[in-house]
């Protein structure tokens, strides 16, 4: 097989080598965590509310910045006042909260007094972008434009980057702490949406609003949990994100944000395994189209495949099409 | 009550977008339809205030004022000439984030204010292109202090902020508006690749990594740079990366993949040069590392062991800046050194007014014409600075190289 390649003439050696392929997969799967914990707060939004809400790319960017006030103020990474573990925790726990309460206050007066007022469904799109660049522009004046660096490379002399081979590849271990907090935030939230009231609730009112309200489900309280637990993940992803690729500015959210976005259509938006393994899809894809293509078309070999797959299957990997009343 | 919580969360937003809005110019007024005066010339000072480049930006802003404060108090400022009769200046100062549509959008502003006499811009080569031909277009002349891009002079280019009419010699007939105090990317990339060459030990047969942010400054300079080593018959490996895309892993693991001897990233953003370095480092990378000038900020690009090209010697050691650097440091703080140049490109403006205005009136045309003849014997850089028929600097400083030492300072171990 590998003479087979080398025979095209396309790939160098290294190319044809495991490690390659592995530290690429690596690389790919870390970066697909972050954009698959962002898709799922896409997803459940849209899930409940039919709601595409652009605003979710600058919860991720608050959450990441709750994470490096954190820091800071724990004394900043090269020389922490607690244990790292602490301290990754503390951010971890600041984060997901400031950003969980960010959705709640972001749902209660941008999009319910829409909902109330039977608004058409362009209102609250519009109402989620306008709050997108506010935030943007809150964090520009609060934090300033020039990017704060987490320096998580100083945490203990680097020794969270350090890698670990295992088999024929290395992996740091700052890769695999957020591809397992990942991993974990996705069973947690698997299991609560399965087993616990409120995710059933939630399942129903996904399902049918109007009918779950008649049938004495609060709504409104359930669409709070979704935003909530929508945007409290996507401030974890916030603080991974400036753990492993260290910097956070004002703008950091829309673009990561329209790549999320992306990765919950991908997934069949309203699913949230789909939104994740579209996160993850997205994160390989550039990994590979670096590796072995080039990096100066990675985009645009990532999103023509991901076009040519949602012509074959319109819905997503785990969407359902939407059915035609007759 | 529920109207009232309404009303403030919407008199919140509204007050951010009115923020984002002024954002782009933030002092004064941009717009106004009097006309040019001799006794306060009004001119522009532009750069990215905010934005990934922030700190450099807000280097410039502080080197433009130190030169107006001096300028308009009657002290001495290198390449001045004793008895020089000074029109005072007043200036407007605007953001263009590094955003060539906010650059277009700040040049109509600008242009459509009839007192303005010259801009101070634009920093990005890429805000040149947008923004410089709207300027043109309203007649006024414009001075970088940080433009780098090789095209933005070159008449037969796209780019080109001269007009486009020569005579068979090539010669240009047409006026000038764009002109720069700094070297162009010809010259940088010629001392970068001789730098990997000659200094990082690249050799014929051995793995370059050369990568670009897929924008206007970055994508011409290691084009240049990877033709250069190419000849030298060195295995160049050409990338690109967004700016706006902060993971470099991939790259990384393929720089270290290919044993990569030296990695070259042209980038405007410091913090990706940081972030860029620190990946290879962590993949256990055990070549050289250059970043090209637009990375040059010592705050935020601290790694040791990388190297960095700029326009800028470290103006701290230059010693008729020495004043300056004083008078600086006590307003603003540490200057990064970035800014200096665009203390220059104001004293040419001021210089250009100032003759204009000898006999008491003057004109943008008068003033982008007198531009072109200021001839400064030294200055703030501690080298002379003349302008030649298409914009470019005669004289000036070239490219200097710095290593990152362990503290995160900048020290030159080539100068330009």
């Amino acid at each position: 097989m590998h003479d087979a390649l080398q025979f095209l003439g396309y790939f160098q050696d290294y190319q044809l080598t495991w490690s390659f392929l592995l530290d690429q997969l690596v690389a790919g799967l870390t970066l697909g965590s972050v954009y698959g914990l962002i898709a799922i707060g896409y997803s459940m939004v849209y899930g409940i509310l039919k709601l595409l809400n652009f605003a979710h790319g600058e919860v991720f960017m608050i959450g990441s910045y709750i994470g490096y006030f954190v820091l800071t103020w724990l004394g900043g990474a090269a020389d922490p006042d607690l244990p790292i573990a602490i301290v990754i925790a503390l951010m971890f726990v600041a984060a997901m909260l400031g950003a969980g309460a960010l959705g709640v206050v972001i749902e209660r007066f941008a999009y319910r007094p829409l909902r109330e007022k039977r608004a058409p469904r362009i209102a609250p799109l519009i109402s989620a972008l306008g709050v997108s660049f506010c935030l943007q522009q809150l964090a520009v004046i609060c934090f300033g434009s020039v990017p704060k660096q987490y320096d998580s490379f100083s945490f203990d002399g680097g020794s969270l980057f350090t890698r670990v081979s295992i088999g024929p590849f290395e992996i740091q271990y700052m890769q695999v702490f957020v591809i397992v907090v990942t991993a974990l935030l996705m069973v947690g939230l698997t299991i609560f949406v399965a087993r616990t009231q409120v995710g059933r609730a939630m399942r129903a009112t996904s399902f049918d609003l109007e009918a779950a309200s008649m049938m004495g489900i609060n709504v409104d309280r359930v669409i709070v949990v979704t935003f909530l637990i929508g945007s409290a993940l996507a401030g974890a992803a916030g603080v991974m994100n400036g753990l492993i690729f260290q910097n956070v500015d004002p703008y950091v959210g829309f673009q990561v944000g329209l790549i999320a976005f992306a990765a919950a259509v991908i997934g069949g938006i309203g699913s949230i395994p789909g939104a994740m393994l579209g996160g993850l899809a997205i994160g390989l894809g550039r990994a590979f189209a670096v590796g072995y293509v080039s990096s100066s078309y990675q985009d645009v070999i990532v999103f023509a495949i991901l076009i040519g797959f949602l012509l074959l299957r319109p819905s997503g990997i785990f969407g359902v099409p939407a059915p035609s009343k007759v | 009550m529920k109207k009232v919580i309404v009303l403030a969360f919407a008199a919140v937003a509204g007050v951010s977008a009115v923020a984002a809005s002024v954002a782009g110019a933030d002092s004064t007024r941009l717009g106004s339809t009097a006309a040019p005066s001799c006794s306060q010339a009004l001119i522009a000072l532009t750069g990215p205030y905010t934005g990934p480049a922030g700190t450099a930006g807000l280097d410039q802003k502080y080197w433009g004022r130190i030169f107006i404060s001096n300028w308009n108090a009657g002290k001495p400022i290198p390449g001045v000439p004793a008895g020089f009769k000074r029109t005072k200046l007043k200036a407007i100062e605007a953001d263009t984030a590094l955003n060539p549509q906010l650059a277009a959008t700040v040049a109509v502003q600008l242009r459509s204010n009839k007192d303005l006499l010259a801009v101070n811009g634009f920093s990005g080569s890429q805000e040149n292109v947008a923004g410089g031909p709207i300027l043109r277009r309203g007649g006024v002349p414009f001075v970088s202090g940080s433009a780098t891009r090789a095209s933005l002079t070159d008449p037969i280019t796209p780019d080109g902020l001269v007009l486009k009419k020569q005579d068979a010699a090539g010669k240009i007939l047409a006026p000038v508006y764009f002109r720069r105090v700094v070297p162009t990317d010809k010259r940088q990339g010629a001392t970068d690749a001789a730098f990997v060459l000659n200094k990082l030990g690249a050799k014929s047969g051995d793995r370059v990594m050369t990568v670009d942010q897929a924008e206007a400054y970055s994508v011409p300079l290691i084009t240049l740079i990877t033709q250069i080593l190419d000849k030298a018959g060195v295995n160049v490996s050409r990338e690109s990366q967004p700016a706006a895309q902060t993971d470099f892993t991939s790259l990384a693991n393929k720089a270290v993949a290919q044993n990569a001897k030296v990695v070259v990233l042209a980038t405007q953003v410091a913090s990706n040069a940081q972030l860029f370095f620190q990946q290879l480092k962590a993949k256990g990378y055990k070549g050289e590392f250059l970043a090209t000038d637009g990375a040059f900020d010592s705050s935020q690009f601290t790694s040791p062991g990388a190297y960095i090209s700029s326009f800028s010697l470290d103006i701290n050691d230059v010693p008729v800046a020495k004043p300056f650097v004083a008078e600086f440091t006590r307003k603003y703080g540490q200057t990064i050194s970035f800014g200096a140049p665009s203390f220059v490109a104001v004293q040419a403006i001021a210089m250009g007014i100032s003759t204009s205005c000898a006999d008491g009136r003057t004109s943008r045309g008068e003033v982008r014409r007198d531009i072109g003849k200021v001839k400064m014997k030294t200055s703030l850089l501690g080298a002379p600075i003349a302008f030649d028929e298409f914009g470019d600097v005669v004289g000036g400083v070239g490219f200097t190289m710095f290593q990152i030492g362990g503290n995160g300072s900048y020290n030159v171990v080539q100068k330009g």
